[in-house]
């Protein structure tokens, strides 16, 4: 019965065009659009934005799953309704972006600083749903649960959920002094209570738009491409946003810098150069069968980012030498030097990695593009 | 595979790293790539180690006491394409046995390293066993189950809980091995320096199948099916593994 719903719904959506102006419903075949290595489809209105989206970081990192209790089935049409735990996969893409970082390391961030301090279990709160994602958005307040510790994964969303969704993902970084306004949508009446603040101030940015027939349609299921368009809009219009310059990090340097330090208890800081604009950090995990090393910029103006390794070990990586930053902080280098060759094998097959000698390393703060040379 | 050396014993077509060679003494043993929505979950009854010496003895200072790890494993599919493992099960650094878990990020794929050692769970030393359950809960997660008991087969302590860890796309292996590991890894270790753990078997191995409500036996050479296909030891015999059809009995001892 559900599978039918949901390709009524789909057939439903595919040809109403819900929020965006009518437009043939065609790929584009030149010009894919990926998330997380997998190609999605969507309408022909929405691949620009996704592809801008995808530029600004604001895609999941990871394929969609069509039920994250079963990993294996991947979402790839985007025309088809979202789902709560799909949707909090796009806010933390978002949040992560706004708040500087990689996202993978700012979601740990979060798990490791926030949990106690929302009262939020770094465990799994619910019931139905034992993904780390959840728990992050929950604890940010992205998400709530439906009540007796059921968070309802796999639920679709309704459009004025999706505001008010959307609204307190962007309440993480900047409360709104805008006063909501009148609602414009002829179908006002029907929007709940609880959502009207919420439709009132998106509107006002524009980030949401109503139906091709003008009407927001509040009991209508969001799609995961709306959902996508929303975010991009979000981040380009609302007046707080990384890209204007004004959004206050959630965390300080020296909170990151604890944060990363407790990621694990196995591991530990290793090295830790404070420059003008960064802290530049590396980590060491030793004592386990395969080692990691990890390095970090912490931004003094919020945010972090992971850097490669200069030369990717299978283990701890290798000594750093000479670390320094430029005078202005925009500029890192330092020095590795191998006194042997260096190999790796696999499946008993072995071969050269890095040929003994000195190789040096410099890394662009802003950009994080890294080059590394090997002395003559 | 011209590189393995041959007089260390081995079935299938081990995975050896050169990383592996600067662990100490250990063993390992896979399974082939199977349905963990069929094998839903890894099962065995450890019965810990009765010696345990992780304190080099007559050797210079420079080098690190080891850390001991019995544990199962889960292999995945990464966005990169790569396989790669969360290590789960048991460790001990001097002072008894605790749950623990560690999934290292592959280079390639933008992830975090998620690992932790449950210092507020360990077990006392009247401990003899412990009853352990190694399960995939979804992309980014795992089951960790850890139940420790006396001789007289009375619970001590119990650990259960769900633990994050980096997206896979699959898991396709479980796994399980026993090592002895230099706590530093930029410390010298040689596999001279008199440390060892003795008497550490996995009993009960077992895959469940959830088609069948029934757990097939995992030994190394155990058949219908074959749930094993892949093991090795490293430098033996200072490893050295002895089997039944669904348990391993291992020691490990870097004599001088």
């Amino acid at each position: 019965m559900r599978k039918i719903c949901v390709v009524i719904l789909v057939v439903f959506l595919l040809f109403t065009s819900s929020l965006f102006p009518a437009a043939a419903e065609t790929d584009d075949p030149d010009n894919p659009v990926f998330v997380g290595g997998e190609e999605v489809t969507l309408s022909a209105w929405a691949e620009e934005d996704a592809r801008l989206a995808a530029k600004y970081s604001l895609m999941p990192q990871y394929p969609l799953l069509e039920d994250y209790g079963s990993s294996s089935n991947t979402i790839t049409d985007y025309r088809q309704p979202i789902t709560r735990a799909q949707f909090v996969r796009f806010a933390l893409s978002y949040a992560a972006v706004m708040n500087h970082s990689s996202q993978s390391t700012f979601q740990h961030l979060v798990e490791v600083l926030r949990a106690e301090k929302s009262g939020a279990s770094i465990r799994f709160p619910f019931t139905d749903d034992m993904t780390s994602d959840v728990v992050v958005a929950y604890t940010l307040g992205i998400v709530e649960g439906r009540g007796n510790g059921v968070f309802d994964p796999n639920a679709w969303i309704t459009r004025q959920e999706a505001a008010t969704m959307l609204y307190r993902t962007y309440c993480i970084f900047g409360e709104t002094e805008d006063e909501p306004g009148a609602i414009r949508f002829p179908d006002k009446a029907e929007i709940a209570p609880w959502a009207i603040e919420a439709v009132s101030i998106l509107q006002g940015w524009s980030v949401l738009r109503g139906m091709e027939d003008g009407r927001f349609d509040p009991h209508g299921y969001f799609t995961i491409q709306q959902c996508m368009v929303c975010f991009l809009r979000l981040y380009e219009l609302a007046p707080v946003s990384w890209q204007k310059g004004n959004v206050t990090p959630l965390f300080s340097v020296e909170e990151t810098v604890k944060g990363i330090e407790a990621f694990s208890n196995l591991s530990e800081i290793s090295l830790r150069l404070d420059g003008p604009l960064a802290t530049f950090l590396r980590t060491d995990t030793s004592g386990v069968m395969i080692g990691a090393t990890r390095y970090y910029l912490v931004y003094q103006i919020g945010g972090v980012r992971d850097l490669p390794e200069a030369l990717p070990s299978d283990d701890l990586g290798y000594p750093l030498e000479n670390v320094e930053f430029s005078e202005d902080g925009e500029i890192l280098t330092y020095s590795i030097i191998l006194d042997a060759d260096k190999h790796s094998m696999y499946q008993g097959q072995k071969t050269l990695l890095y040929e003994q000698g000195v190789y040096h390393v410099m890394i662009d703060v802003g950009s994080c593009e890294m080059t590394v040379t090997k002395e003559a | 595979m011209p590189n393995w050396p041959y007089n260390w014993p081995y079935k299938g077509n081990p995975d050896l790293n050169l990383v592996e060679l600067n662990k100490g003494a250990h063993y390992y043993a896979y399974s082939p790539v199977l349905s963990t929505s069929v094998y839903t979950e890894a099962f065995a009854n450890i019965v810990l180690p009765t010696a345990f010496q992780n304190i080099p003895i007559g050797v210079s200072a420079q080098y690190a006491s080891r850390n001991g790890y019995i544990c199962l494993g889960l292999r995945g599919q990464r966005p990169s394409g790569d396989s790669s493992g969360v290590d789960i099960g048991l460790l001990n650094t001097g002072n008894g046995w605790r749950p623990f878990y560690y999934d290292v990020a592959s280079g390639e794929d933008e992830a975090t390293d998620y690992s932790e050692d449950f210092s507020d769970y360990i077990a006392s030393s009247s401990a003899t066993n412990a009853i352990i359950v190694v399960k995939p809960m979804g992309a980014t997660s795992v089951g960790l189950y850890v139940r420790f008991v006396n001789s007289a087969g009375t619970t001590l302590l119990t650990f259960d809980q769900t633990l994050p860890v980096n997206y896979r796309a699959s898991w396709s292996q479980y796994y399980r091995f026993a090592s002895l590991i230099p706590s530093l890894s930029t410390a010298s270790s040689i596999n001279t320096d008199s440390t060892y753990m003795l008497g550490g078997q996995f009993t009960n191995l077992g895959l469940y199948n959830q088609s069948t409500g029934v757990y097939y036996p995992w030994g190394l050479y155990s058949t219908s099916p074959e749930l094993i296909s892949d093991y090795w030891t490293v430098y033996h015999p200072r490893c050295n593994v002895t089997y039944t059809n669904n348990s391993d009995s291992f020691t490990i001892d870097h004599w001088a």
